[in-house]
């Protein structure tokens, strides 16, 4: 569910290294070089890349798209071919038998490894590609960021193409990194380093237990 | 600033995650009518809503309790609490000013999710821009009160006070029968 969702979904980062005199046209330009290429027409299995916020089809960021007052605002588009395993099966015995009329003969292992990447190919060009949007809010000042997604897997591939697009160091805030954060004295960071569990032990019903 | 071995941390420090939701539960019953009032800022509630997960243990020993009812169905999960469970997530509601941000809020990540919020349905409709503002704005507020809970709990949590107060009054409230 995207940023104008009623219900809304995110977890937060910090994103820090230093930014260009020229900030807005060069973000512009790294978003318009990592976008999102189409892969309809191809056999490729994955596509990830940047489009405008919740418009799957806006690449083009020229114009100022991304920018929205203090913020930044783009979207990931994940597209993924995907086979389902009863069809892969069938597909792959009526290959496998083809094979065998053709040849007469059992196939070894590396004809049957062979033989499946064919099949997988030709299943793969012939599903369309299911696409996927996460919208994406960084404020630049002061560095925070919101990812519109709690997946693991989708925070992976954000991480992954965020920091190749912009070559800045990006972290996700958990109790560790926003403790981190708002520590000043190198005393509490010694504490927070030294620090161990004092509750998830049983407790005596009744009365205190300390 | 910040180490690079994230998953090592996130892992390690769940018990930080874990222990700040048991305090914001224990803070939303700490005082009749459930305020915080933090350091420079406008008294704001705090009430634990109808779904809670809670964990313990790790590997074969892992054991999971998942809690879903009214205020009266929170004795299954104290009782939990007692027996050294801990919450990964937490529903809660969180109100100030006339404001109110249902949420469930996640400790090993801090994600937060299927938070409402007060969006005008005739700004969402007409103007796209506005609204986003609208809920950008409301989401910034979310959690910045989120993060001015974590570091009020953090103050208590890595100083003197911890041991000497408010851990003794933690573990009181969550062994007093409800």
């Amino acid at each position: 569910m995207g940023i104008l969702s009623k219900s809304v979904s995110f977890c937060r980062y910090i994103v820090q290294g230093e930014l260009p005199g020229d900030f807005l046209s060069w973000v512009d330009a790294r978003l318009q070089k990592y976008l999102f290429m189409d892969i309809d027409d191809t056999a490729q299995e994955k596509s990830v890349g940047w489009v405008a916020l919740g418009n799957l089809l806006e690449t083009d960021f020229q114009q100022g798209v991304a920018h929205q007052g203090e913020y930044l605002t783009f979207s990931l588009r994940i597209d993924t071919r995907k086979v389902p395993a009863a069809l892969f099966r069938k597909h792959y015995l009526l290959a496998e038998a083809a094979q065998l009329r053709q040849k007469n003969r059992v196939m070894g292992r590396a004809l049957k490894a062979a033989l499946k990447e064919t099949v997988m190919q030709e299943l793969l060009r012939r599903q369309m590609p299911q696409p996927q949007l996460y919208d994406v809010v960084w404020r630049p000042t002061p560095g925070r960021l919101w990812l519109f997604s709690t997946s693991p897997k989708v925070r992976e591939v954000f991480e992954t193409l965020f920091r190749e697009t912009f070559e800045l160091d990006l972290y996700l805030l958990f109790p560790y990194t926003l403790a981190q954060s708002q520590l000043t004295s190198e005393s509490a960071f010694d504490a927070l380093e030294l620090l161990s569990p004092s509750l998830g032990t049983p407790i005596q019903s009744g009365g205190q237990d300390d | 600033m910040i180490n690079l071995d994230v998953i090592e941390r996130l892992w390690n420090y769940r018990f930080l995650g874990r222990e700040f939701l048991t305090w914001l539960w224990f803070k939303s019953e700490d005082n009749p009518e459930g305020t915080i009032t933090l350091p420079g800022q406008e008294p704001l509630s705090l009430e634990v809503g109808e779904k809670m997960r809670l964990e313990v243990g790790e590997g074969e020993y892992f054991q999971s309790l998942a809690v879903q009812g009214s205020h009266s169905d929170h004795q299954e999960a104290r009782l939990g609490l007692r027996q050294g469970k801990t919450p990964e997530e937490l529903h809660l509601k969180i109100s100030r000013d006339k404001l109110e941000w249902p949420l469930t809020l996640k400790a090993t990540t801090l994600e937060v999710k299927g938070l409402k919020t007060n969006a005008s349905p005739a700004l969402a409709e007409a103007d796209d821009e506005a609204h986003f503002f609208d809920q950008m704005a409301q989401i910034e507020e979310v959690t910045e009160i989120l993060d001015r809970l974590f570091a009020e709990f953090l103050r208590l949590r890595l100083g003197p006070e911890w041991q000497a107060q408010e851990l003794p009054r933690l573990k009181a409230w969550l062994a007093a029968e409800v």
